[in-house]
């Protein structure tokens, strides 16, 4: 079944794992590491005018990291600033599986008074999205939602987020095996969707790179 | 009301003080702290052995706490369609099984199994740390607004694991003696177990299922910070614009709203910045305030249902608790809160809670009538 939304993508990008390929402008970046990622993201100076945040990325680990320089891409994709109305939500199955098991490991290894806390911190599903969010300044809502992989469910969270009238923007984000999409969406436009299609499903359908 | 109007048609509680709404609301009533010495683990080298458990929570001396409590809920929730949407507020799940194999029950495990125990055919995880119940209202309340659903059951079921004691723990978050919102010599804040459950519909699905509402979820709005991942803004700014959002969505003015349920975790912290956001937004007026924490601790991504349950109880009954554990009040707190029973002057709650993230959510519940 499609459902039509009353929406339009203006951007996205795909990571496979330190690859990044944005949708709309077929830009591309590979990293050797996520450092390396960040200095070829931050070394183009195009039109685009927006100068992110991007102090605090190395406190993030890789997941984190990968987040923000994606909504990075994600916005340089949409040739778009970013606004602090863009709500956010992060729909996916694992939520934060890796890093609850690497807290859980490293509080029974090292005593179990002396967990990390920037390890723990990790452990909540919505730290990739916020880290990015902080990155950005993004000061709309943020969410993980996991619904079982219906993805219309995410699609209609996107509607949803789009009625509340002090949101202007919407950013999406899947993480699954390694793998991120980051899609920008706005008010406006309709698009139409397969309820079996995930973020990933749409690459190359909603725009075909230049 | 139009038929669009989301309502809440149930609810139900176990907390520290025990099973069901009216054990927790009288001894918010009765200024009762349910604090005791958490055996569940060794605890010995953290800085507090003190939590509010929920008392037969530990089946056969084995914490099984989701599938104990999601047993508890399932009454309730049964009392929904079986189509009513499933809204699961959690963070990490069953975490303390988390390798193993045989035993894990990560969030989506949880899911599956709530949908299975309160007999509902499709489910959604909302998580937004501990402002997961808030988030998934405000999500929620859109969708009946909006027409996409017409009834759905908000669940949530967060307990006091080695795994979340130790993590906050190294944050050096927790209390070393009691938790205490908005007291001067607060030092941090206890954690609990908590199961609660409230049944939502619009006003014409409730009225199909000849469910009598119990109030109205009036509006919602949410913000981030995007400052710090752990600590928040230190005036309020964005959880201000969070009440200012739901103020509007609703209609109001700040004078409408007869009371204020905040997160009050007893970290100086949030408790400062939640005072500095209500003074923003509500000026020179006291409107009353309390946090539940200083009485059965921070239940975490279920806090806020805990929280709109005892907000239910408020516009039922026209009173406000006393603010458990108080001793002396901050100053800029003190003519916020009271130690004394106090009468709700507006029929209306405002519910709030921040998160790890920057994460800010609010509610404002109102009387049926």
């Amino acid at each position: 079944m499609n459902r039509t939304y009353p929406w339009h993508v203006i951007g996205g990008v795909s990571v496979d794992r330190l690859a990044f390929r944005t949708w709309r402008r077929g830009l591309e970046y590979i990293g050797e590491d996520t450092q390396d990622a960040k200095a070829k993201v931050s070394a183009v100076q195009d039109e685009f005018p927006h100068v992110y945040g991007l102090d605090n990325f190395r406190r993030g680990d890789s997941k984190v990291r990968t987040y923000i320089l994606a909504s990075v891409l994600a916005h340089r994709d949409a040739s778009a600033d970013a606004l602090r109305e863009t709500a956010i939500i992060d729909f996916g199955r694992q939520g934060c599986h890796e890093q609850n098991l690497e807290y859980f490991n490293d509080y029974r290894e090292h005593g179990r008074h002396l967990g990390r806390g920037h390890l723990f911190v990790g452990t909540l599903p919505t730290t990739p999205p916020c880290e990015a969010a902080i990155s950005l300044k993004l000061t709309g809502p943020c969410i993980y939602m996991d619904a079982l992989d219906r993805f219309h469910v995410l699609w209609e969270e996107v509607s949803n987020f789009f009625e509340m009238p002090w949101i202007r923007r919407v950013m999406i984000c899947r993480y699954e095996s390694g793998k991120l999409t980051v899609l920008l969406a706005e008010p406006g436009g309709t698009t139409e969707i397969p309820d079996a299609s995930a973020p990933e499903d749409l690459a190359g359908r909603i725009f075909r790179a230049e | 009301m139009d038929e669009r109007t989301p309502v809440i048609v149930d609810c139900d509680l176990y907390t520290a003080f025990g099973p069901g709404v009216e054990a927790c609301w009288n001894g918010l009533l009765n200024n009762q702290a349910v604090f005791s010495d958490c055996s569940r683990f060794q605890n010995e080298k953290f800085s507090t052995s003190l939590a509010a458990l929920a008392p037969g929570s530990d089946v056969n001396g084995t914490p099984e706490i989701p599938g104990f409590f999601l047993d508890y809920l399932a009454p309730t929730a049964k009392k929904m369609p079986r189509d009513a949407e499933l809204f699961l507020a959690s963070t990490v799940g069953e975490i303390e099984y988390i390798d193993n194999s045989e035993r894990r029950c990560t969030c989506d495990m949880l899911l599956e199994r709530a949908l299975k125990v309160c007999d509902k055919e499709h489910g959604r995880i909302v998580s937004a740390a501990c402002a997961s119940s808030n988030s998934a209202f405000v999500s929620l309340f859109h969708h009946i607004r909006g027409g996409r659903l017409d009834s759905a059951v908000v669940v949530g079921t967060d307990y006091v694991s080695e795994f979340i004691f130790s993590g906050f723990a190294t944050l050096r978050a927790l209390a070393r003696t009691i938790a205490r919102p908005y007291d001067r010599n607060r030092d941090g804040l206890l954690l609990g177990d908590a199961a609660s459950i409230v049944n939502i519909c619009s006003a014409k699905k409730a009225a199909e299922l000849g469910l009598k509402p119990r109030a109205v979820l009036a509006s919602g709005g949410m913000s981030c910070d995007a400052v710090h991942i752990t600590a928040p803004m230190p005036h309020g700014e964005a959880l201000s614009e969070a009440i200012v959002h739901a103020l509007a969505e609703a209609g109001l003015q700040p004078g409408d709203i007869g009371a204020v349920i905040g997160h009050g975790t007893g970290t100086r912290y949030n408790d400062d910045m939640e005072i500095q956001a209500i003074h923003r937004v509500f000026g020179e007026r006291s409107v009353p305030m309390l946090s539940v924490k200083g009485a059965c601790g921070h239940t975490l991504a279920g806090a806020g249902l805990v929280e709109a349950v005892v907000g239910v109880r408020m516009l039922e009954t026209g009173l406000i608790p006393p603010q458990t554990s108080l001793v002396t009040p901050e100053p800029e707190a003190a003519r916020y809160v009271s130690k004394e029973i106090r009468k709700l002057e507006q029929p209306r709650v405002l519910c709030m809670n921040s998160g790890f993230g920057g994460l800010n959510a609010v509610i404002i519940l109102e009387a049926a009538s």
